[in-house]
């Protein structure tokens, strides 16, 4: 099993004391939401309804944990579960204060959640049957697990541009997709090494397309200079400004193939010269029990390359599992003699592997309770608008009804046609890229109002030398898309082909007229129904939809601060309140300071920092630490107004806003810096013959400016003199004053400079 | 010697105070106090010193921690149980304050080895922390022998005391005010009679206090005087003590020329 790293797990336990923050108030939601994903926690369409999404490394789940997660569903999330396209399990329609308790539970049985949200290395996919199938080239789950590993103790693959897809097939069916994926792994051996053939920069999606072949072979050892070269490329050169634009795909399209190799193998290089990331855990080879055969025509049992020993697929509707049958399954497996072993799929399920084949089959019939053997039933849909904020058409239901359409279907009808791959808006969660039938969600304007559609897609595939895209066919209303699959299945039984990839290139000019017919859209006095989406009484529209969860990042946060901050600026004009202009100033200093990895509520620490990150390195001026000290002396009650540090809190504001608009796509600030200020002027030099010592204690604040003073003051004789250079406000009222009280002289205070004075004392 | 950035920082409150000031400052930097026993008054004397910047102190003491330790002994975290006490006092100096080094002497003291101890670093002020007779005049006639300051504290249940010496052939000795330890048994230990935690807080930084002023040579020192505090009436009584010229130890014609080991080991409170 996977070491979680201790970070990992205490951050998970810290997440309580924040969802308490955030329900305080303490904490804004624009900055409780990146932090909740990056954590696995989205929140649903509905109020207070939140998804939870566990990490389950490469599906890789034992009966304990998988036992933990049927009594946290029953308690906490209506008693389901959810299996994703990532061979993960989500909670549903969990409340906030659940969330900690499912997360605190999750804990218990070892279970994270970390980074499967946000722009993080996802779960590691890694093909579900790797180390059994009889195509089985061999076993990559140690490998998929190390990367896992590697990835969670990297604490900098929490900050990339968007996320990062890693596979990991353990042949050139390619099970794990690592053909589509941002970098995949493709198990093979040469000369009876093992190694990978290795690909990159697909992904599903916007713009979406299959990856480009990066190496022919690889030794399996080196696998991880290539998780870190390619992480590394991405640092690079993703384009952190533009969430849409951020994935590795898309520097692949705006390089070039050509360049964008070049580039992998310089990072490659780079890696290689500057790390060892070698030895990999041994495979581990448990004896296993000695099987039975069996004869199964039932497609949801897989012999092994073991003889006798069988996987059996569980495919739960809609990826939904009550616990109730998973529990059915789980006593099942607790009473064998002999323990199984789960791995989950992206299929929205899971295979139970190493059965004896009497067992496998009793397990299949088992399921029948609430499965089926048939690939249609055993489609995939992405959770869609019932839950998901980006979802358009209720993807889930429309998977029923196809279900439906096909329930008393004539059994040859029925295993015409393949799994469909279903996803409720363009955003490809429901794979609908890779499927030999595709479908997704759109909205179309027609005469009468917005009507739910589904776009025909066929011939996507995965696979070494077979990987490509699904071809868009036409659009057709959602509600008669059931009747359409079941129509397309008649064709394809009458064509006598069976091959669905065959009957389409054959049957293409049928199929496209039957697209056609199907793509009418009556006007809603005709056919009101087209304007519904399915289970809905309410009529279609994209009420609700918001923004997606996912990418919720710094720079949602910087603009938050900086509207923030300009918002008290004009507040103050209109009312003239200081506290407007310390809101204003504070949030100004905050904006930027994320992207320097400081993430704090506390505004001493704000202004340090910001002094630290943007006046020190010269991006502000130096004045503006005096600023600083006035607002915190303002916020203890020290300072009664700040109406005269108006400009200066003004030219901080804005000066933010520069630095924001300047950010490069690496988040770089492009701004020119600020000149240095200038020497002092002539006038102020006492006389040439003694040169006065003139210390600058500018953007010193009380009461180390004095303390520095004292120090200066102590190194000079009785009698000498030297001077200060002092911010206005505080520093000059206070400083001169605690020098006399210590017996000093003051020669003379000088105020004719910008923003700051210069004390010239006598030491005593 | 010139403080770096984080020093001024650090210190700055000090350095503030005129009666500190920058050469205050320095002179606690440069300064080396040894604290007999990391117990209930040894513990936040310490911490106090090291927060202050003594720039080396010496801790002493034979015993591991126990967990019925942390009550008072706020130098010692739960983690330390089981760890030597000097041990675990100078891990917490350490992350406190970086500028403090820290001398360890994992041992009682006794009349054999009191005065190399306050040799090896020539210490400059000696704070008794213990908690019985026995230790207590060792520390005293050693103190006198040596002409090493030092301030004496005791507490019990809600109860303490304490009193500054300095050599000047003018303060009274403790054992100008006891003339030797009381029959064993006749007085209860902590141990026996218990002890509110906070006692050693208040009594030892009050120790903490008289080594700093003594250190920067401001104010007036309990030299002269025996302070006892009762926390459950809330009342500080200050008495004045004349030197005893018949004292044993620091008279016109002392007795005691050799260091006496009373009974027992010595133990910290």
């Amino acid at each position: 099993m996977l070491k979680i790293p201790q970070q990992v797990i205490d951050e998970g336990k810290n997440y309580r004391e924040k969802v308490a923050d955030f329900k305080k108030g303490f904490l804004e939601t624009a900055r409780f939401k990146p932090y909740r994903v990056s954590l696995g926690v989205y929140e649903q369409r509905d109020n207070d309804t939140y998804m939870l999404r566990t990490r389950i490394p490469c599906g890789v789940i034992n009966l304990n944990q998988f036992k933990k997660i049927s009594e946290l569903a029953k308690a906490y999330s209506h008693g389901y579960i959810h299996f994703t396209t990532r061979q993960d399990i989500q909670f549903h329609k969990v409340t906030l204060d659940d969330t900690v308790n499912l997360m605190e539970g999750l804990l218990e049985a070892g279970i994270v959640t970390k980074g499967t949200g946000g722009n993080t290395a996802r779960n590691v996919a890694c093909s579900p049957l790797a180390g059994v199938s009889q195509d089985d080239v061999f076993d990559v789950t140690p490998y998929a697990l190390a990367t896992t590993e590697y990835a969670l103790n990297d604490p900098t693959i929490f900050n990339l541009p968007r996320k990062f897809k890693i596979s990991y097939s353990n042949s050139p069916a390619d099970t794990a997709n690592a053909t589509i994926s941002d970098l995949g792994f493709v198990a093979k051996t040469e000369n009876g090494e093992k190694g990978f053939e290795v690909y990159g920069a697909g992904g599903l999606g916007g713009s979406p397309g299959v990856a480009v072949k990066l190496a022919d072979f690889i030794p399996a050892s080196e696998a991880l200079y290539h998780v870190q070269a390619m992480k590394e490329l991405f640092e690079n050169e993703g384009d952190r400004t533009n969430k849409h634009k951020a994935r590795i795909r898309h520097i692949l399209q705006r390089l070039g193939e050509k360049e964008f190799k070049a580039g992998y193998q310089k990072s490659l290089q780079i890696v290689k010269s500057n790390r060892s990331l070698e030895p990999f855990l041994p495979e581990g080879n448990t004896g296993k029990q000695s099987g039975d055969s069996i004869i199964s025509f039932n497609p949801l049992i897989t012999g092994q390359k073991e003889d006798g020993l069988y996987s059996v697929y569980v495919h739960p509707q809609n990826g939904n599992l009550r616990a109730e049958n998973l529990d059915l399954i789980l006593d099942f497996l607790a009473a064998l003699d002999y323990e199984p072993v789960v791995r989950l799929t992206n299929t929205q399920g899971f295979f139970v592997r190493d059965l004896k084949g009497s067992h496998a089959k009793e397990l299949a019939d088992l399921i029948l309770n609430f499965g089926s053997s048939f690939a249609i039933d055993n489609s995939v849909a992405c959770a869609g608008a019932s839950t998901c904020k980006q979802g358009l058409g209720l993807s889930q239901n429309l998977l029923s009804a196809v279900r439906e359409r096909f329930l008393n279907a004539d059994e040859n009808i029925k295993s015409q046609l393949p799994r469909i791959f279903i996803s409720g808006c363009p955003n490809s969660c429901g794979q609908h890229h890779k499927g030999e039938i595709g479908l997704y969600g759109k909205a179309k304007r027609a005469a009468d109002g917005l009507v739910p559609m589904y776009a025909i897609l066929f011939g996507g595939a995965v696979g070494v030398g077979k990987a490509v895209l699904g071809t868009e066919f036409g659009t057709i209303p959602a509600k008669k898309v059931p009747e359409f699959i079941y129509q397309l299945a008649v064709l394809k039984s009458n064509s006598d082909i069976s091959s669905f990839c065959r009957f389409v290139t054959d049957e293409i000019e049928t199929i496209k007229s039957l697209i056609e017919r199907f793509s009418v859209i009556e006007p809603e006095a005709e056919n009101p129904d087209l304007y519904y989406d399915f289970g809905s009484g309410e009529k279609f529209s994209i009420k609700g939809r918001g923004p997606g969860e996912c990418s919720a990042g710094v720079l949602d946060v910087i603009k938050l601060d900086i509207s923030n901050s300009q918002f008290y600026l004009s507040d103050f004009q209109a009312a003239r309140q200081s506290e407007k202009l310390y809101e204003a100033g504070l949030s100004a200093a905050r904006a930027l300071l994320i992207l320097k990895g400081v993430d704090t509520t506390k505004d001493r620490l704000i202004f340090n920092e910001f002094g630290k990150h943007f006046i020190d390195t010269g991006y502000v001026k130096e004045s503006i630490k005096s600023v600083f000290d006035c607002l915190l002396d303002f916020k203890l009650g020290d300072l009664d107004s700040l109406e005269n540090r108006y400009e200066e809190i003004k030219y901080l504001a804005d000066r933010v806003v520069k630095m924001y608009e300047s950010l490069s796509p690496k988040l770089e600030i492009t701004l020119p810096k600020e000149p240095r200020p200038e020497n002092l002027p002539d006038s102020v030099q006492p006389d040439a013959a003694a040169p006065l010592k003139v210390i600058d204690l500018k953007g010193v604040k009380c009461p180390i400016n004095f303390v520095k003073a004292k120090i200066e003051l102590s190194k000079i004789k009785s009698g000498e003199k030297i001077a200060f250079q002092l911010d206005d406000g505080e520093p000059i009222n206070n400083v001169p004053r605690s020098i006399q009280s210590e017996g000093h002289e003051t020669v003379k205070i000088d105020e004719n400079f910008d923003g700051y004075n210069l004390l010239i004392v006598r030491k005593n | 010697m010139d403080f770096n950035e984080q020093q001024i920082e650090r210190y700055s409150r000090h350095i503030i105070l005129s009666e500190v000031g920058v050469e205050g400052q320095q002179k606690i930097l440069n300064s080396k106090v040894l604290v007999i026993g990391t117990g209930g008054l040894g513990a936040p004397a310490a911490m106090f010193l090291a927060a202050a910047g003594v720039g080396t102190i010496g801790l002493v003491d034979a015993d591991k921690v126990d967990l019925s330790n942390l009550q008072r002994q706020i130098i010692h975290q739960t983690k330390d149980v089981g760890k030597l006490k000097v041990k675990s006092g100078e891990e917490t100096i350490n992350e406190m304050n970086p500028d403090v080094s820290v001398v360890t002497y994992h041992s009682f003291v006794d009349s054999s080895n009191i005065l190399d101890i306050f040799k090896d670093q020539d210490y400059d002020f000696i704070i008794d922390g213990t908690d019985n007779f026995a230790a207590k005049f060792l520390i005293n006639d050693a103190c006198v022998m040596a002409k090493k300051p030092f301030s004496h504290a005791g507490i019990i249940r809600f109860n303490g005391q304490l009193t500054t010496y300095i050599p000047d052939n003018d303060t009274p000795c403790y054992r100008c005010m006891f003339k030797e330890p009381p029959p064993e048994g006749a007085v209860p230990s902590c141990r026996e009679a218990g002890v509110l935690g906070v006692m050693g807080g208040v009594i030892g930084t009050l120790q903490a206090t008289e080594a700093l002023k003594y250190i920067l040579g401001i104010g007036e020192s309990l030299a002269g005087y025996l302070l006892t505090y009762n926390a459950l009436t809330m009342e500080f009584i200050k008495i004045n003590i004349k030197k005893n010229s018949k004292c044993p130890v620091c008279g016109d014609e002392p007795a005691i020329k050799t260091l006496i080991d009373y009974n027992g080991p010595v133990c910290t409170l």
